[in-house]
C-alpha cells in the first residue's frame, strides 16, 4: 500500500486543480534513460502483486466500463447515445486520476473523466459523500467538452470507504438555448449555448431529487426523453459500482488500490517503452480553422503545436496558437489535453486504455485566451468539429516526425471531422416537438502502406451510424442518399478515404443548424499526398432555390419540401498521386470512386472505357506516360484547401514506405478477451 | 412408440474441418453407433458416406436424417461464396458498403475491415422509393433492372441480392424485380431481402441478403450432391433435415432457399442439442455450454431449457447475420494459442494459433511457440504417450523447452512456472468470455452448470466453474461428437416475422389481427410441408414492442386469442423493460409503437436418448495410477488417473484426478468430487 499512500500524499491528480503545463510540478518520475527502461523491461517485469490477479483486474476494469457503454447503448432514449453510442464510461480512483474507459466509447470524452472528478472534489469533499449520492456536472470550462456531454459521477462505496469513482457521459440531445440541439455557432457567450450545471447532488442516496430535476426540465427541449437518458447514465455508473465492488469482496480494497497503481505502472512501462524507440527532437506543425463566424473578414482561426521530445519525456507547447474566436470553436484546457491525448493514443493503439500511467507523462502547455485554452465566458459548443480536431490533426503531424524515421506507418495525415446538423420543429407524426442531432461520417485518412477507409467515423470517436430507416420514422425527414462522394479522396500515392453524401426531403418547416468545419481548410494530406475535399451543406442542390448553407448555418429556416444535400469530408492523402500505380487508380475508377477525369486531373492516368457494363477499362500506357511526365512539370498547386499540396504537410516525410505484410504484426485489437 | 425397429435408426451428421463424425441411435433398442471419419474436402459428402459405412447403417433402416453443414460459414470466412451482385435503391449504394462507420477498436487506424463480399462495382442501382409507411414515392425503373440484368450477364455473376430501402414495407418493387431478373437470368439464383429478412435497418438487412445470396448456389449444389449420393449409395431418399444458427433443424428446400440460415449451426446444435440435453439429465435446466477446439472456445447459454438467442449475431466482424441465432462468443483460445510477452511485461496468451500446422511445440513440425496444449503437457495434465488415446506422438521436452524459452526467460521462471503462469491468463481469458455470457447478461452463474466439450473443454471447466461461481461440471460421455449428436436432439424449428410500425393512434386491430393470422398460417403451411403432423406442431406468438422513438424493442409473449387493445402487451412491455433495465418509463411517457409481429413454430421430432452406461467394472480397474499434476493453489501433487471408459455407473471419486479417454482430459482439482451418472456423465460437484 505504500505506493498508493505516497500517490496520494503528493497530491498527483489529487483533488487540486490539474496543473497546468509550465507551472506543473517537476515530472514525478524521473525520466528514465533508454539503458533503464530496457533493463526494466528485461527483469520480472517489476509487477508489483501477483500477475495473474492483476491481469484479471486489469480486464475487469475495461470490461466494467464497456458493459456499461454497452447498458447506456439498450436503455437510453435517444438515438444519438442508443444507436450512435455518443456515450462514454470510466472508471477513476479515489482521487480522480482515469483507470480505465470502454473501447467503444467517444474520445473526446475521455480527457473530461479526470478533470470533472476532481473538480467535484473540490466543491464536495469525499467526507461529504453519502453511499447512493451521484452528481450531474456539465461545465465545459471545468469538465472540457460543451455542455451536451452531461457527466454523471457516482462515488462507489465499500465497507463505509469510497474506494473509485464511476463516470459516465451522454450527449444530451438539447441543453436548451436558442437553437434546437443547442448548437449555437453564432453565440457570443457560454450563455447563448443552453444551461451550465455546476456539480449538483442529483441523486441522494438513490433517490432523484425531483426538485433539482425539475429545474434543468424546465430549461432544455425534450426533457422526457432527456429523463430517459439520464436513467441510462445511472444504470451504467451503478453496474461500474456493481463490478468494483465484487472486486473488492473477492479481493480486497487494498488490492484494488494496487491494480489501479500497477495498471498506471505498467502501461507508463509500455509508453516510455515505445518512445525510447523515438528519435529526440523538436517538430511543429499548424492548422487552421475555417473562420470565426463573429468576426467577419478576419483571418481564420490558428493552431500550432511545437512537440519537444527527449529521452521519454515528450512536451508539446500550443502556445503560440491564435486568440480564441468571439463565435463557438474554441476549447477550454481540459479539452485540449484530451484532443492531445487522443492523437498521442492513435499513434500509439497499443497503449490502450488512456489512464493515469500515460496522461501523467504527457506535458501539455497552453496560453490563457488562445482557442485551444479559452477562458469563460467563450463559447464552446462547436468545440469538437473546431478545436479539438485540429488539436488531435497537429498532434498526430507532430509525431509523423519522429514516428515517420522508426515506424512509418504510424504517419497519419488529417481526416474527416465531425459536423453536427441539428434540426428541430413540430413533427406531425407524434404531434410534439421534435429534436434530430445527426452527423456525416466520411474519409480517414491515407496510410502509408494503404488507402485510408471510406465512410467510417470520425477519429475521435468509435461510435456507429444511426440507420436511416430509423431517422426517418422517428423524424419528418426521408432520406433519398448514402453514397460516397466521388472523387472526394485526397488524391496521393495512398489515397485518402471517400466523403459520405446524406441527402434528404424534410417534410415538414424546420429550424437548421450546422455546426462543422473543414469546408475551406480541408483535412490535409502529407508528403505531397494532396488535401481532402471539404465538407458542404447544400439547400435545394441544382435548384433554382440552390442555397450554400456552409458549414455554419445558424438557425436557417428550412421549408417542407426542401432538399437537404449534406456532406462530410474526404481523409488526407499520402505521397505524390502521380507515383500511384496506374493498376490501383483503374480499380478505384471501375468501382467508380473515381470519375476518368479526376484519374486523368490527379493522377495522370489515361483510361479507355470500352464497355463499362462489361468493367471493360483500359489504361492507355502511352498517353498515361506522357501526361504524367507533362503533370510532374507542372506540380499540384501548393495550398490549405480542398485538393492542394499542403504547404507545410508536405515536408513530413518517411524514411520508408512500409508494406502492408510488414505492418500486420504491428496492428493492435485492444479489447477484452471474448468481447 | 409403436415402430418397427428395423426403421427406427435416427442418424446425425456434422461435418468438422478435420474429421466427420456420424452418430446413430435406434428409437426402439435404444443402441448407439459411431463413426467418425476424416472429412473429405471438396466432396464432403464423401466422409458422409464413409462415416456412414463405419456406423454400419444402411439407408433402409432410417426414420430421419439430420445434417450439420460447416459448409455455409467455411464459404463465408474463406471467402469461397460466388461472385454476386446487390441491386439496390439509386443512391444508396454504399448502405453495404459503409456499415456502421465503427471500427473493431479504438483508436486503432492501420486496421481494416474483412474485404467485403460484394465489391462497390457489383452494387448496381435502380430508381425506385417506397416511403417508410410503404407508399411508392418514386415508380420502379423497370429499364434500370433491365440493365442491371444486363450487367450481371456481362459480369458472369452467378447469384444476385435484391435490397431496396423500406421494402419490408410494400415488398412490390422488390418482388417486380424479381420477376424480371428471372426472365432476363435463367438459373441464377435470386434473393429478395423481404423475404430474408422482413425488418427494419437498412445495412443489417442488406449484409444479411447478400450473405444468403453469397453462398446460396453452394449450399444448393451441395445439399443436391448430398442428397443424391445418400439415394445412390446408401439408399436413403427420406428427408434430410439440416442445422440451424437457431439451435433447430430445417427442412432442405428451406435450407437451399435461405442458406443464411445455417451460420454456425454445428457449436450451435452442441450447445442446445448435447449441452442442454445433458445439463436436464442432471436435473441443471440452466448450462453454460462450452466448446473447445484447436483454435477458439465457444461459449453459448442455456437458460430455464432454451438457448439465449440474439438477432444481432456476426459472423464476422461488422458482417451481421440477422436472423436469430444462439448468441454465442467465440475467443481465440484454443489448444494451438500462443503465449507471449508484451513490452510492458504483461503474459499474453492468444489470439494467435500455431493451429495444427505446425502446431503446439510438442509435436516436433517445426512449431516454437508455447501453446496451450504445451502447458497442459507440461503441467502433467495431458500425458504426452496417451495424446489422442497414444495414436500421436508428442515430445514433452519440446513443451519444457518453448516454455523456458519464450515465457521463462522473461521473467526468470523455469519450464513449469511459465506453464502455471500461462495456464492462468489462459484461463483468465477463459472467464471473461464467461461472465460475458452469464454475469454481463444479467445471470447468476451459480444457478448454471458447466457442459465442456470438444477436445480441450473438460481440462479447464473445473477451475473455470470455481471461478465463475458455478458449483457443477457435467462431462459428456462423447464430448468429441457434440454436433452430430446434437443434430439428433434438436427440433425443427422456424422464426418469421412481419413488420408494422405504427405507434397506438395509427394501429387498426383488426389489420393487426390478420397481419397475425397470416403469419401463423405461413408458419403452420411450412412445418406442414416439412412433413411434421399437426399435434406435432406448436406456434409461439410474440409482439415486439417500445415507446416511439426508443432505440431497441422488447419481444413479448402476444395474449391469446386477438388483439383488441395494447394494454396486455403494454403491461408485458413494463415488465420486460424492468426486467431488463431495472426500471421502466411509465405509460404515457411516449406512444407506444408496435414494431414487428412475431412467430416461432416448433415441429417435435422424436428425440433418443442417451444409452443407459454398463455398469460393469470397478473403480479400481480404472485407475491407471498416479502421476503429478498441477493445480493452482496445490502445486504439483500426486493425482490418480483415471480410464474414463472403465468408469461404472454409480462410480464416485475425489479430486484430485485426471480422467483420462482418447478425445479428451477431464482435469478435477482438489475440491471436487465426481459421480458417474447411469448414462456415463461425469458429474463433478465443485466445492467453492
Amino acid at each position: 500500500m505504500e505506493r498508493e499512500i505516497k500517490a496520494l500524499e503528493s497530491g498527483r491528480g489529487g483533488a487540486e486543480a490539474p496543473a497546468r503545463g509550465r507551472g506543473r510540478a517537476a515530472p514525478r518520475k524521473p525520466a528514465a534513460a533508454v539503458v533503464d527502461v530496457k533493463e526494466k523491461l528485461a527483469k520480472a517485469a517489476d509487477i508489483g502483486m501477483d500477475l495473474i490477479t492483476f491481469e484479471v483486474m486489469r480486464n475487469a476494469f475495461v470490461a466494467a466500463c464497456y458493459e456499461a457503454s454497452t447498458t447506456i447503448e439498450r436503455v437510453a432514449y435517444h438515438p444519438v447515445v442508443g444507436m450512435g453510442r455518443d456515450r462514454s464510461n470510466a472508471l477513476l480512483t479515489r482521487d480522480g486520476r482515469l483507470v480505465a474507459h470502454g473501447f467503444t466509447d467517444a474520445a473526446a470524452h475521455y480527457a473530461s473523466f479526470g478533470p470533472s472528478v476532481r473538480e467535484l472534489l473540490k466543491d464536495v469533499p469525499l467526507a461529504e459523500m453519502r453511499p447512493g449520492d451521484t452528481f450531474l456536472f456539465s461545465d465545459p470550462y471545468r469538465t472540457g467538452s460543451h455542455v451536451n456531454d452531461t457527466r454523471l459521477i457516482r462515488p462507489i462505496f465499500h465497507a463505509g470507504e469510497i474506494v473509485a469513482f464511476a463516470c459516465t457521459v451522454i450527449h444530451w440531445a438539447d441543453m436548451g438555448g436558442p437553437n434546437p440541439g443547442t448548437f449555437n455557432p453564432e453565440a457570443t457567450t457560454c450563455y447563448a449555448e443552453g444551461i451550465r450545471i455546476p456539480p449538483i447532488r442529483l441523486f441522494k442516496e438513490d433517490r432523484l431529487d425531483e426538485e433539482l430535476w425539475s429545474f434543468i426540465a424546465i430549461n432544455i427541449r425534450g426533457s422526457i426523453e432527456r429523463r430517459a437518458d439520464l436513467q441510462a447514465q445511472v444504470e451504467a455508473s451503478k453496474l461500474i459500482e456493481r463490478r468494483v465492488k465484487e472486486l473488492c469482496e473477492r479481493y480486497g480494497k487494498d488490492t484494488l488500490y494496487q491494480a489501479f497503481e500497477e495498471q498506471f505502472n505498467y502501461s507508463e512501462r509500455l509508453m516510455l517503452a515505445e518512445l525510447a524507440e523515438l528519435p529526440d527532437g523538436s517538430w511543429e506543425f499548424e492548422d487552421w480553422g475555417d473562420q470565426d463566424v463573429n468576426a467577419p473578414g478576419k483571418p481564420p482561426i490558428y493552431v500550432h503545436c511545437k512537440m519537444t521530445k527527449r529521452g521519454t519525456k515528450l512536451a508539446f507547447d500550443w502556445s503560440k496558437s491564435g486568440p480564441q474566436p468571439k463565435a463557438s470553436w474554441g476549447c477550454s484546457y481540459a479539452t485540449l489535453t484530451g484532443g492531445n491525448y487522443l492523437g498521442f493514443m492513435i499513434c500509439f493503439p497499443q497503449l490502450f486504455p488512456l489512464n493515469e500511467g500515460i496522461i501523467r507523462n504527457l506535458e501539455i502547455v497552453s496560453k490563457k485566451g488562445t482557442c485551444v485554452d479559452v477562458v469563460e465566458p467563450a463559447p464552446t459548443t462547436g468545440y469538437c468539429s473546431g478545436a479539438f480536431d485540429k488539436v488531435e490533426a497537429v498532434t498526430i503531424a507532430c509525431l509523423a516526425g519522429p514516428l515517420g524515421k522508426v515506424q512509418p506507418w504510424r504517419v497519419y495525415p488529417a481526416a474527416v471531422s465531425l459536423t453536427n446538423l441539428c434540426m428541430g420543429g413540430y413533427n406531425p407524426r407524434t404531434k410534439k416537438q421534435f429534436v434530430q442531432y445527426t452527423y456525416a461520417v466520411g474519409g480517414e485518412n491515407a496510410r502509408t502502406f494503404k488507402d485510408g477507409k471510406s465512410l467510417i467515423f470520425m477519429r475521435f470517436c468509435n461510435a456507429r451510424t444511426i440507420p436511416q430507416e430509423l431517422e426517418e420514422r422517428w423524424f419528418p425527414v426521408v432520406f433519398t442518399r448514402y453514397e460516397a462522394r466521388r472523387d472526394s479522396c485526397g488524391h496521393g500515392m495512398r489515397r485518402g478515404g471517400f466523403a459520405l453524401v446524406r441527402e434528404f426531403d424534410v417534410l415538414t418547416d424546420v429550424t437548421m443548424t450546422i455546426h462543422g468545419d473543414r469546408e475551406k481548410f480541408a483535412p490535409f494530406g502529407i508528403s505531397g499526398g494532396l488535401n481532402a475535399g471539404g465538407s458542404m451543406l447544400i439547400v435545394n442542390k441544382g435548384t433554382k432555390r440552390e442555397m450554400n448553407a456552409g458549414m455554419y448555418a445558424t438557425g436557417v429556416r428550412i421549408r417542407k419540401g426542401d432538399r437537404i444535400f449534406y456532406s462530410s469530408a474526404g481523409g488526407g492523402g499520402f505521397g505524390n498521386p502521380l507515383d500511384r500505380e496506374p493498376e490501383l487508380v483503374l480499380t478505384d475508377v471501375m468501382d467508380e470512386w473515381l470519375t476518368i477525369e479526376a484519374a486523368k486531373k490527379y493522377y495522370g492516368v489515361v483510361i479507355k472505357v470500352k464497355d463499362a457494363e462489361a468493367l471493360d477499362h483500359r489504361i492507355d500506357r502511352d498517353a498515361t506516360r506522357k501526361l504524367r511526365a507533362k503533370l510532374r512539370k507542372k506540380k499540384f498547386p501548393e495550398g490549405t484547401g480542398p485538393h492542394q499540396v499542403h504547404p507545410l504537410g508536405k515536408k513530413i516525410r518517411v524514411a520508408w514506405v512500409p508494406t502492408e505484410e510488414e505492418v500486420a504484426p504491428h496492428i493492435t485489437v485492444s479489447r477484452p478477451p471474448g468481447w | 412408440m409403436d415402430m418397427d425397429a428395423r426403421k427406427a435408426w435416427v442418424v446425425g451428421t456434422d461435418i468438422g474441418g478435420t474429421f466427420t463424425d456420424v452418430i446413430c441411435v435406434n428409437l426402439v433398442t435404444g443402441e448407439q453407433r459411431l463413426g467418425k471419419v476424416p472429412s473429405t474436402p471438396p466432396t464432403y459428402f464423401d466422409g458422409v458416406i464413409n462415416g456412414l459405412a463405419r456406423a454400419g447403417i444402411r439407408g433402409e433402416e432410417v426414420l430421419s436424417f439430420r445434417h450439420g453443414a460447416t459448409v455455409s460459414t467455411n464459404a463465408i470466412l474463406e471467402r469461397k461464396g460466388v461472385k454476386t451482385a446487390l441491386v439496390t435503391t439509386a443512391g444508396f449504394r454504399d448502405v453495404l458498403g459503409g456499415g456502421r462507420a465503427e471500427r473493431i477498436s479504438a483508436f486503432e487506424l492501420d486496421w481494416d475491415p474483412p474485404e467485403l463480399i460484394v465489391p462497390r462495382r457489383n452494387v448496381l442501382e435502380v430508381r425506385e422509393r417506397v416511403s417508410p409507411y410503404g407508399e411508392v414515392l418514386v415508380e420502379l425503373d423497370e429499364d434500370d433492372v433491365r440493365r442491371a440484368a444486363r450487367i450481371i450477364k456481362k459480369r458472369g455473376i452467378e447469384s444476385v441480392a435484391v435490397v431496396y430501402m423500406d421494402s419490408f414495407m410494400n415488398p412490390a418493387h422488390e418482388s417486380r424485380t424479381r420477376a424480371i431478373l428471372k426472365k432476363a437470368l435463367p438459373g441464377i439464383d435470386i434473393t429478395v431481402s423481404h423475404e430474408v429478412l422482413p425488418q427494419m435497418l437498412e445495412f443489417e438487412r442488406t449484409c444479411t441478403t447478400v450473405l444468403n445470396a453469397y453462398i446460396s448456389p453452394i449450399l444448393k449444389n451441395y445439399l443436391a450432391g448430398l442428397a443424391r449420393r445418400l439415394k445412390k449409395d446408401w439408399g436413403y431418399s427420406g428427408p434430410i433435415l439440416v442445422t440451424t444458427s437457431g439451435g433447430g433443424v430445417i427442412g432442405m428446400d428451406e435450407a437451399v432457399k435461405f442458406p443464411a440460415k445455417t451460420f454456425h449451426s454445428s457449436p450451435v446444435s452442441g450447445a442446445v442439442g448435447l449441452a442442454g440435453y445433458i445439463g436436464s439429465l442432471a436435473g441443471f435446466e440452466n448450462v453454460i455450454a462450452f466448446e473447445t477446439g484447436g483454435t477458439t472456445n465457444n461459449v453459448s447459454i442455456i437458460y430455464k431449457g432454451k438457448p439465449a438467442i440474439t438477432h444481432e449475431w456476426k459472423i464476422l466482424w461488422n458482417v451481421p447475420c440477422c436472423l436469430p441465432s444462439v448468441d454465442t462468443v467465440y475467443i481465440g483460445a484454443g489448444g494451438g494459442s500462443i503465449g507471449w510477452v508484451d513490452k510492458g511485461g504483461i503474459l499474453n496468451v492468444g489470439p494467435q494459433s500455431m493451429g495444427a500446422v505446425p502446431g503446439p511445440a510438442c509435436y516436433g513440425a517445426g512449431g516454437e511457440e508455447a501453446t496451450n496444449t504445451d502447458t497442459q503437457i507440461v503441467l502433467g495434465r495431458i500425458d504426452p504417450d496417451y495424446y489422442l488415446g497414444g495414436e500421436m506422438r508428442v515430445d514433452g521436452a519440446l513443451s519444457r523447452k518453448a516454455l523456458a524459452e519464450r515465457i521463462g526467460s522473461s521473467y526468470g521462471w523455469d519450464a513449469e512456472t511459465a506453464a502455471a503462469n500461462m495456464y492462468m491468463v489462459a484461463m483468465t481469458n477463459l472467464m471473461m468470455a464467461m461472465r460475458l455470457q452469464t454475469v454481463a447478461r444479467g445471470w447468476d452463474p451459480r444457478d448454471f452448470a458447466i457442459v465442456p466439450y470438444g477436445g480441450g473443454g473438460a481440462m479447464y471447466a473445473c477451475d473455470l466453474a470455481r471461478e465463475v461461481g458455478s458449483g457443477t461440471v457435467i462431462v459428456p460421455p462423447l464430448p468429441g461428437y457434440a454436433s452430430a449428436f446434437g443434430a439428433i436432439r434438436v427440433d425443427v424449428k422456424h422464426e418469421f416475422t412481419t413488420p408494422i410500425h405504427r405507434i397506438e393512434s395509427e394501429l387498426d386491430f383488426r389489420w393487426l389481427n390478420r397481419r397475425f393470422d397470416a403469419l401463423v398460417d405461413k408458419a403452420q403451411k411450412t412445418l406442414l410441408k416439412e412433413g411434421l403432423r399437426q399435434s406435432e406442431i406448436r406456434i409461439e406468438r410474440y409482439v415486439d414492442i417500445k415507446y416511439f422513438s426508443q432505440s431497441r424493442f422488447f419481444t413479448v409473449d402476444a395474449p391469446a386469442g386477438p388483439i383488441e387493445d395494447l394494454a396486455a402487451l403494454t403491461e408485458a412491455f413494463m415488465k420486460a423493460m424492468k426486467t431488463a433495465y431495472g426500471y421502466n418509463l411509465p405509460p404515457g411517457y411516449a406512444p407506444v409503437e408496435i414494431e414487428n409481429l412475431r412467430v416461432v413454430a416448433m415441429g417435435e421430432l422424436p428425440k433418443p436418448s442417451l444409452p443407459q452406461h454398463a455398469a460393469a467394472g470397478s473403480l479400481d480397474a480404472a485407475r491407471k495410477g498416479v502421476r503429478k499434476v498441477w493445480f493452482r493453489d496445490a502445486g504439483f501433487i500426486d493425482t490418480a488417473i483415471y480410464e474414463r471408459g472403465k468408469l461404472p455407473a454409480g462410480a464416485a471419486f475425489d479430486g484430485p484426478a485426471v480422467v483420462e479417454q482418447p478425445d479428451t482430459t477431464t482435469v478435477m482439482p482438489p475440491g471436487t468430487r465426481c459421480t458417474v451418472d447411469k448414462w456415463g456423465n461425469l458429474v463433478i460437484k465443485v466445492d467453492r
